[in-house]
């Protein structure tokens, strides 16, 4: 029930773009992190079978992608970055038409485009021509036809791209919604990582062709470090004085934050009495743990600029 | 130097680009947001002396903006839209915009070296345009927007397309800027990043300006939601128990299945302040405290109809 | 009784194995230019086939009795007769392929729809024959259909078979002057709407590339083989043979034969640089 790369490799004459890539993505969501030229448009390309692999192998659902090419796009969707539409057609019939490309019957492809049109949120809009639709509506007739044939792996690159925030939560959402429901492996390509915590379990970071980690997301942010991230309002200094004479080392967070450092076999309980000693509201107090991006960047390193 | 915005207005035909907008702007990062269509656009051109205004005032350091060389020198914009000379190569790019400003060569010379490096793109300076990749246009385009050291800044969608690493330097950078003394401003629907980068934010739907002002003070008078506290601990119940026998918690929300309740409080300061008191009477122990709607995500929702 | 939710449901129907892509590219396309100005543009071409039945109708029935019908030679119904009417056809049949193909790959390429046709399976070949069947069919229609039709009509209207054992060759040499017409000029239109991203500019262009040589021909006609440069002159040269009539320029009909080619392959050739699916990932 998934997409297994083995020694998966891609050359474009001397240079390697994809280096001997063995990974597996599991069914649900993955999410493909790397710098820009880092490898991953040609990963696609050639999961897609539109380049031929240099050696190693991959399978779809048991589909070999070096075998027949064109079979091989029969189960992948694709919804590219850039905005892309059929001109003249409407929204129906153009998720139709992509239905019938990949292969369904043209009754099939009729009914099965009005029902992911619903599900992307394109009501009454489906039978306006796609000329006319605003950058949302065409974010989300590109997630459209990338569905409609109900492929086994989808590659999403960078989904929520020109949406506003309320429009970048539902496609967030509707993320969420295929990657659970359906039996579909999911890779979600994208440099806004916060996107990327809230939908996909596990990622692949890729550097110059090759996988620089691997992992659930949990896993790779680490346990708790037995430090807390904390927010008062009211007289910092007492605070901090309080926290110190116990023991507690303090490292400021940014303008509002500070990071609370417990002494071994502390518990919260001591924070808490610091904020009632010193008569401050205690308005946030959560393990520190790192974020995807700071997993990111140690990883990668700042200055990893070479491809930009 | 500050900008003031009074009684402005935009129309193009019938067509309302912006209504009747009355604010001020100072020195530092302020968030420009708005959903698609709000009219963030028609009020960045203004500022950026691109629009003529139909109605009302718009100022900058005491002059107004539209046709005022002065004032637009002080500008820089770095638009969200990607229209460039593919042919020419980043450095030329920033080199002949600059020297359009009026700066001798030497001195363009030395600017555009400067903004390229700012903008850790001097590896592909000597490449067109063309083959850049969404994120090193992106990079140009800023270079593009700083090299005459403008006291004010307009960033449309500035970390468009860049990788994370991008996105952090480039982030650390807006605020820098903003510490300078420069105004910047930053339109972006990437809510959590704006976070990172100001608590100042203007908020604007239907043409019309929604908020202003500091987030969590945005937060605080938004008194239709009360402020929801989720709370995460060993003895859910005891704690619920507790908490709710005073007045200003509205609603509780009990999740055994994650050890947590959510209440919803119109009364946060108090709140807050007696919380810690009534955890450590009951010897509950509070693993994790936390406002799921006290950010930016939240107020925009609220706030946006 | 279950409840169902408006979820995202996987689908449990079966794909062709080979869907045949290139005809779906070409009935959408067809459709999609059926519209009010196309369906005139077709009636109006229309109106040379109905005053062409008449004179046949004329020339069959009264043909011996009327004296100017035995004198003037072009109110035959000969292979002549058939030439011209396809020849008469040119100035629609230009219209047609500007209309239908200037915009047939320019658009896609501006509003970057090869993604999704690439990104399923439909190669490179698939797409440019579904595209070529969309401008064909409209070109067909207006010079095949009523070619074939008129030449019924004679037969039909025939009371012996003097006629049809003279000319039964004329359906084929129809058939094969409107495929070499729309293999060069269709194939010449599709290539210049791929390399450009508008549909404006691919159509001027084509209508220079046609019209420009063929001005300069009738003004330099003493220039032994300058029909060469002409589009229109290679196919009137050409065609011309097919129909077993006299020759209408000094050039040879091989080296016209040979210029038609060339234009297909270099329209190819164009096609093969700027459509191109692997460069639909960036």
């Amino acid at each position: 029930m998934s997409v297994i790369l083995k020694n998966f490799t891609i050359k474009y004459g001397d240079l390697t773009a994809v280096d001997h890539l063995s990974i597996t993505f599991p069914q649900g969501s993955t999410g493909l992190l790397g710098a820009n030229g880092a490898g991953k448009s040609s990963l696609i390309k050639g999961l897609l079978g539109l380049v031929p692999l240099s050696s190693g192998s991959a399978t779809i659902m048991g589909r070999d992608v070096t075998g027949e090419q064109k079979a091989i796009r029969q189960v992948v969707g694709y919804m590219p970055e850039d905005d892309c539409l059929i001109p003249g057609l409407t929204g129906i019939g153009m998720v139709q038409y992509a239905g019938e490309l990949s292969g369904m019957a043209k009754e099939d492809a009729i009914q099965r485009a009005h029902e992911v049109l619903f599900l992307v949120g394109l009501g009454e809009a489906r039978y306006r021509k796609v000329d006319s639709y605003s950058s949302g509506m065409k974010q989300r007739i590109k997630l459209a036809q990338a569905i409609v044939h109900d492929p086994k792996l989808l590659f999403l690159d960078e989904p929520t791209s020109g949406m506003d925030p309320r429009g970048r939560r539902e496609m967030l959402d509707l993320i969420q919604n295929i990657s659970s429901k359906g039996k579909i492996s999911i890779i979600l390509a994208s440099h806004i990582l916060a996107d990327v915590e809230s939908t996909c379990e596990r990622v692949i970071i890729i550097h110059n062709g090759k996988v620089a980690e691997e992992g659930k997301i949990d896993e790779l942010r680490g346990s708790y470090s037995g430090a807390y991230t904390v927010r008062i309002d009211g007289n910092r200094k007492k605070f901090i004085d309080f926290l110190k004479s116990r023991g507690c080392e303090i490292r400021p967070n940014g303008k509002h934050l500070m990071d609370v450092i417990l002494p071994e076999k502390s518990e919260t309980a001591v924070i808490l009495e610091a904020a009632k000693k010193s008569g401050v509201q205690l308005r946030r107090m959560v393990p520190s743990i790192q974020t995807l991006e700071d997993v990111f960047v140690k990883r990668i390193g700042v200055n990893q600029n070479a491809n930009l | 130097m500050n900008i003031e915005v009074k009684n402005l207005s935009k129309w193009y035909g019938q067509v309302i680009g912006v209504n009747n907008l009355n604010f001020n702007i100072g020195p530092g990062v302020t968030g420009f947001l708005g959903p698609n269509g709000a009219g963030k656009t028609t009020l960045i051109r203004l500022l950026t002396g691109q629009l003529k205004p139909s109605k009302g005032e718009l100022i900058i350091g005491n002059e107004p903006v539209w046709n005022n060389h002065r004032i637009l020198r002080q500008i820089g914009y770095c638009p969200e839209m990607d229209a460039f000379w593919n042919y020419l190569t980043g450095w030329e790019f920033v080199f002949s915009l600059i020297r359009m400003h009026g700066f001798p060569r030497d001195e363009a010379e030395e600017r555009t070296r400067k903004a390229i490096k700012t903008m850790d793109i001097e590896k592909a300076q000597d490449k067109r345009i063309g083959s850049y990749s969404k994120g090193m246009r992106q990079r140009i385009k800023m270079a593009q927007a700083i090299a005459h050291e403008p006291a004010i800044l307009f960033l449309d969608e500035p970390l468009n397309g860049m990788d994370p690493l991008g996105r952090r330097t480039t982030i650390e950078l807006i605020k820098d800027f903003g510490n300078q003394g420069k105004i910047v401003i930053v339109s972006s629907h990437v809510l959590h990043e704006v976070e990172k980068m100001t608590d100042k934010i203007i908020l604007i739907n239907h043409g019309r300006l929604l908020a202003e002002g500091n987030i969590y003070e945005i937060r605080r008078l938004i008194d239709t939601h009360p402020l929801q506290v989720t709370i995460r601990c060993d003895k859910v119940t005891l704690l619920t128990a507790k908490l709710m026998e005073y007045e200003d918690v509205q609603s509780v929300h009990f999740d055994r299945e994650n050890n947590q309740l959510t209440v919803e409080t119109n009364r946060p300061d108090e709140f807050h302040l007696r919380l810690p008191k009534i955890a450590l009477e009951s010897d509950v122990k509070i693993y994790s405290l936390w406002s799921p709607d006290e950010n930016l995500e939240a107020v925009f929702d609220y706030l946006v109809r | 009784m279950p409840i169902y939710e408006e979820s995202y449901s996987p689908w449990y129907g079966q794909l062709k194995t080979r869907p045949q892509t290139w005809w779906i590219i070409a009935r959408t396309g067809i459709k999609l230019l059926w519209k009010k100005w196309m369906i005139v543009l077709v009636l109006v071409a229309y109106i040379p086939f109905f005053a062409r039945a008449v004179q046949i109708y004329v020339m069959t029935r009264f043909g011996d009795k009327i004296e100017i019908a035995k004198t003037v030679k072009s109110l035959q119904i000969n292979a002549g007769f058939f030439h011209e009417f396809l020849q008469g056809q040119a100035f629609f049949l230009l219209l047609i392929f500007i209309i239908a193909g200037a915009g047939l790959i320019a658009n896609d390429r501006k509003f970057k729809a090869l993604f999704i046709y690439f990104s399923r399976p439909v190669n490179f070949w698939d797409y440019i024959i579904g595209k070529f069947t969309i401008v064909g069919f409209y070109g067909a229609l207006i010079t095949l259909v009523p070619g074939l039709l008129l030449f019924m009509v004679r037969i039909l209207l025939a009371r012996d078979a003097v006629f049809f054992n003279k000319y039964f060759w004329i359906p084929f040499s129809i058939t094969g002057y409107v495929f070499l017409v729309l293999v060069t000029m269709g194939g010449l239109i599709l290539a210049l709407s791929a390399a450009s991203r508008s549909a404006t500019s691919a159509a001027i262009f084509f209508f220079s590339l046609i019209t420009f040589p063929n001005i300069l021909q009738k003004i330099l006609y003493k220039i032994h083989g300058i029909g060469l440069i002409s589009l229109n002159a290679n196919l009137k040269q050409v065609s011309s043979q097919m129909f077993g009539l006299e020759h209408p320029f000094h050039f040879s009909v091989w080296l016209g034969f040979v210029v038609l080619v060339g234009i297909v392959l270099l329209s190819i050739g164009i096609l093969r640089i700027k459509v191109r699916p692997t460069e639909v990932v960036q």
